[in-house]
């Protein structure tokens, strides 16, 4: 009798301390960002933005929709945007090393033009060569494919201004996801296209932040805030944007932006089947 | 059904507002949700009031908030703070707010939020409001609670412009 009651009491205590060993992995879950960064939502993606149409910087078709499986990190973006832009995409880069050393390989990070009339897929191409994206990392950039009507083409009315670009594939995305992109004028002193050496003649006033949309289609994470990046950007961008330095040791542009940690984990908290 | 979705400027930087000025009772709730400190800013008739609350999940599955709505305002939005690159701010309509069990989802003046207006009755300083919370259980059926608020002065540091509608 007395050698069972030790033998259940060696076997509770075997089983305690398995649980002891185990507890750590089993609460080592990735905690859902401060409500400083975003907040958590339930949004499906509907039908007509999963299968609206892009081409990545390296030409290739592609939607949401096909990226089903997979936790999706998105971002709008404009290559000629000379203040919130290249800090958002410094903030990919970061990001996609981030999810590397996390061993997180089931990661897209997609920015998607606001500016679709003049990123082009060549534009795009060249921007991701100029910012330094690895070829074949998890980061896209995408334009909309199909007709786009601008407000401000040449000779465009005052009128026209206030609003932005017209594509039936980059609308269907912004509407969902809650983004708006107006044309105004071009900040002085004037900038420079990186591209062409031309002179810019307006810019576009657009939303920042980023979502996160989990591996069955569902956005599960939005964030509006701008990005706060610290770290280093590509001189030729940092020379578009008329800063002297290319290396940043506080938030920009924003103190109290999203960093790219903060991203990350937006992304595993949402990988992990928080929501 | 038409959704109107209004938008709004917040003019005046709100760093450092407070948060939840005064507690309100909770009636009736569900075995799932706990509604605490909703408040309501003092508007008057066709205003605009901006919410308040701490909503903590007790339930053991995820709950995500459809509307927080009241029979005295035609308007409701639920939204987060939202960044427009050349420094402006706006109040960013959001469908839903997804609360994972056991979290706590504060609504503030900045952040995420709530806002009712086309008041049909002024909200005064020292009344209460009774607000319809309804949720989306993890099952596919809806909740609703309803929880008071208690109105309050509003900051003076907190302005709301409505700038347009659209849908």
């Amino acid at each position: 009798m007395r050698r069972t009651f030790l033998k259940t009491v060696m076997g509770a205590t075997l089983i305690a301390a398995s649980i002891m060993v185990m507890a750590p992995l089993a609460t080592a879950s990735v905690s859902e960002p401060s409500s400083a960064v975003g907040v958590a939502v339930n949004q499906p993606l509907p039908t007509n933005v999963a299968s609206a149409q892009f081409k990545n910087q390296y030409g290739q078709p592609e939607t949401l929709g096909a990226l089903a499986g997979t936790t999706v990190l998105i971002v709008p973006i404009l290559t000629l945007c000379g203040d919130t832009c290249p800090f958002t995409t410094g903030n990919l880069l970061q990001a996609q090393r981030l999810l590397q050393q996390n061993g997180q390989n089931n990661v897209e990070l997609v920015a998607i033009t606001v500016d679709p009339y003049r990123d082009t897929v060549k534009r795009l191409a060249a921007y991701a060569k100029m910012i330094g994206v690895p070829t074949n990392s998890n980061i896209q950039l995408w334009a909309p494919v199909g007709p786009t009507t601008t407000p401000h083409a040449p000779g465009m009315s005052k009128k026209s201004k206030g609003s932005g670009d017209v594509n039936a594939n980059e609308a269907a995305v912004a509407n969902f996801l809650g983004w708006s992109a107006k044309v105004v004028a071009q900040m002085k002193p004037v900038m420079v296209d990186w591209m062409t050496g031309k002179k810019l003649t307006y810019d576009i006033n657009h939303s920042d932040g980023f979502w996160v949309m989990n591996a069955n289609q569902v956005v599960s994470f939005a964030s509006g805030n701008a990005p706060g990046f610290t770290g280093t950007i590509a001189k030729k961008l940092a020379t578009f944007m008329g800063s002297k330095k290319n290396i940043y040791t506080t938030p920009q542009p924003a103190a109290n932006g999203w960093t790219a940690a903060e991203a990350v984990q937006a992304i595993e908290w949402v990988a992990q089947g928080s929501n | 059904m038409l959704k109107h979705v209004y938008a709004f400027c917040l003019a005046i930087a709100l760093a450092g507002a407070p948060f939840g000025a005064a507690s309100a009772s909770v009636l009736p709730a569900g075995q799932s949700v706990h509604i605490v400190k909703a408040t309501l800013t003092a508007a008057p008739s066709s205003g605009e009031s901006a919410l308040t609350v701490s909503i903590t999940n007790t339930s053991t599955k995820p709950l995500t908030l459809l509307s927080i709505t009241t029979q005295s305002a035609k308007g409701w939005m639920l939204f987060y703070d939202a960044n427009m690159c050349q420094g402006n701010q706006t109040m960013q309509y959001l469908a839903n707010i997804f609360i994972p069990k056991g979290h706590t989802q504060q609504l503030g003046y900045t952040h995420q939020g709530a806002m009712l207006w086309r008041l049909s009755t002024p909200f005064k300083t020292g009344g209460t409001v009774l607000l319809d919370f309804k949720f989306a259980q993890a099952n596919g059926t809806d909740e609703t609670v309803f929880a008071s608020a208690k109105v309050v002065p509003s900051p003076r540091h907190l302005r709301f412009i409505m700038s347009g509608m659209s849908m």
